[in-house]
């Protein structure tokens, strides 16, 4: 148990709030879902301070939804005394140990293949129990592997070179615009849309496509067959995405009508990589 | 006087149009402004059911268009409110009996006895939906919270803001189930509004009243205690330019939400 490992239960991580009433409120959200009942939930609290009281609140909490509090871990000393004090286990779980018992409990084994594809096994410390499924669902009928990325611009005989720069020389479109349901929008350069691009629509361009929001129409990017073009968004989830000659569609088994706006985006790019579409997180660490 | 046109307009269809538009318009006739609503879903007219002034119809838009009588003889006056006006539609001709042109006319001459001229559009994109906007300026775009409904109203507000004439267009909400927003069946009002990136002009609950007050032909606004009725009443206040708050529909009933509110409480006062 102290090795932060827990059986039928699954880690709550609260490391991000800053109040006492965030913690309750995104806690009381969580054991809200009917798959919380009766489970050995652990907390990750951050560097709140926490009281007895509060702390027995929360405890209560936990127990009402027929769950138990199994242990908590903090870097808080008041929080720590508090714990003690309500001997309630404290622990130092590190991430190796949080991805697998999240995954073995709640990701079907196809997403799980998927997501080893893409983050490679034992990185799966990027992989947040709480992040939704469908952040993963364009890259995960594409099986790509993290190791051939960055070929793509080593691969420079002199025309492949200039091919991938051609995006550079041709007129940009710059709308600042939500895109809606039935709009189509081409351009014989390269496309920037400011605001979201919604299901339904539709985007072409022989350049690059760029979308500071979610894309979630079609996307068609160098569409006079050029396979160097790509296609960069906020977020990613367009039920068809096409570069060049290639194409590729949101699978069957995840079919994510929209995604919730958030303000922790990760841009994403998509580009060509051997026959395939390569979606890329254009995250600080790659 | 010159009245402001709105069209009343959704896309989709059975989302609740004729509903929106017989209930604020008898809400802003009740706050004293003079009203009249434009029935524009020729062959499938139902603004007067809802009104119960099915009886009292003896000329209609087509009348008017083809000049078998005055534009002020179609006007059917309401039971209750004689500030409250209804231009019917035909129910034994199609779309193609009026013309955007002569829809425009008709806005324009009933600009200068009214205060508001409320166009009820029929469902779809096609030729009904043109006629009906043609006059207008305003827009209120209504949806419910399901994908489909989400999905026309986007492509509706795409149309409208190709369309120079319609200055502002507002979103309104209709049929929102709280209870099916908290156990996450149902996307929430924020989810709608973000996805169609829109102002807000209502939110309406989803009401059994609504179905009874149709078969009476008895718009619910006239009833005081309906929460429905309220946030009609609420919306027609927005639309004469005062702010009123959104009404709060989120009765918390479930056990653990009020556990939650205990402790909030508990916690915000020790704090």
């Amino acid at each position: 148990m102290d090795k932060g490992y827990v059986e039928n239960g699954f880690i709550v991580d609260l490391t991000n709030t800053k109040k006492t009433s965030e913690i309750i409120y995104e806690l009381s959200r969580i054991l809200d879902m009917p798959e919380s009942k009766e489970k050995h939930i652990c907390l990750k609290l951050g560097s709140v301070d926490l009281s007895q009281a509060e702390l027995t609140s929360i405890k209560a909490l936990v127990e009402l939804m027929d769950s138990q509090l199994a242990f908590i871990s903090t870097s808080s000393t008041e929080t720590l005394d508090s714990a003690t004090a309500l001997e309630i286990k404290i622990s130092e779980f590190t991430n190796e140990v949080e991805a697998p018992s999240f995954e073995d409990k709640e990701t079907p084994t196809e997403v799980s293949e998927a997501l080893d594809n893409i983050f490679g096994e034992g990185s799966s410390n990027s992989y947040n129990n709480e992040e939704p499924i469908e952040t993963q669902s364009v890259n995960e009928i594409l099986q790509h592997d993290e190791t051939t990325i960055e070929p793509v611009i080593e691969e420079s005989d002199k025309e492949n070179f200039a091919k991938a720069n051609e995006a550079q020389n041709l007129p940009t479109l710059y709308l600042k615009k939500t895109i809606r349901s039935g709009q189509s929008i081409s351009s014989d350069g390269n496309i920037i849309v400011i605001g979201d691009v919604n299901p339904g629509a539709e985007i072409i361009a022989k350049g690059d496509i760029t979308v500071w929001g979610i894309l979630g129409g079609i996307a068609h990017a160098g569409s006079d067959g050029n396979s160097f073009a790509k296609i960069r968004a906020l977020k990613l989830n367009p039920v068809q995405i096409r570069i060049g000659d290639i194409f590729a569609r949101r699978p069957d088994t995840i079919n994510i009508p929209y995604v919730q706006k958030s303000c922790e985006y990760i841009p994403e790019e998509a580009f060509a990589y051997n026959g395939n579409i390569v979606i890329k997180k254009l995250h600080d660490e790659n | 006087m010159t009245g402001r046109v709105i069209v009343i307009t959704s896309g989709k269809g059975g989302v609740g149009k004729t509903t929106t538009n017989a209930n604020i318009g008898t809400a802003l006739a009740r706050a004293g402004n003079k009203v009249v609503m434009i029935d524009t879903d020729l062959g499938l007219r139902n603004l007067d059911l809802l009104l119960g002034l099915e009886n009292r119809i003896v000329y209609t838009i087509v009348d008017v268009v083809e000049e078998r009588c005055k534009l002020k003889q179609a006007l059917v006056k309401d039971k209750k409110n004689p500030n409250l006006c209804l231009l019917a539609a035909a129910q034994t001709r199609d779309k193609t009996a009026v013309t955007e042109e002569q829809l425009k006319d008709i806005c324009e001459k009933l600009k200068k006895d009214f205060d508001f001229i409320l166009v009820d559009c029929p469902a779809g994109i096609e030729q009904g939906f043109q006629n009906a906007v043609a006059g207008a300026t305003e827009a209120i775009v209504v949806t419910t919270p399901e994908m489909s409904a989400v999905r026309d109203a986007d492509r509706i507000i795409g149309l409208l803001e190709a369309k120079e004439e319609i200055e502002s267009y507002k979103l309104l909400i209709n049929r929102v189930r709280p209870n099916l927003i908290k156990s996450n069946d149902m996307m929430s009002v924020e989810d709608v509004v973000e996805i169609l990136s829109t102002d807000l002009i209502g939110i309406i609950p989803e009401d059994t009243g609504i179905i009874t007050s149709t078969n009476k032909g008895e718009p619910i606004v006239n009833e005081e205690k309906s929460l429905a009725g309220m946030a009609y009443r609420n919306v027609a206040q927005r639309i004469m330019g005062e702010d009123v708050p959104f009404l709060n529909l989120e009765e918390e009933t479930s056990v653990v939400a009020k556990v939650k509110k205990f402790f909030s409480n508990l916690i915000g006062k020790e704090k």
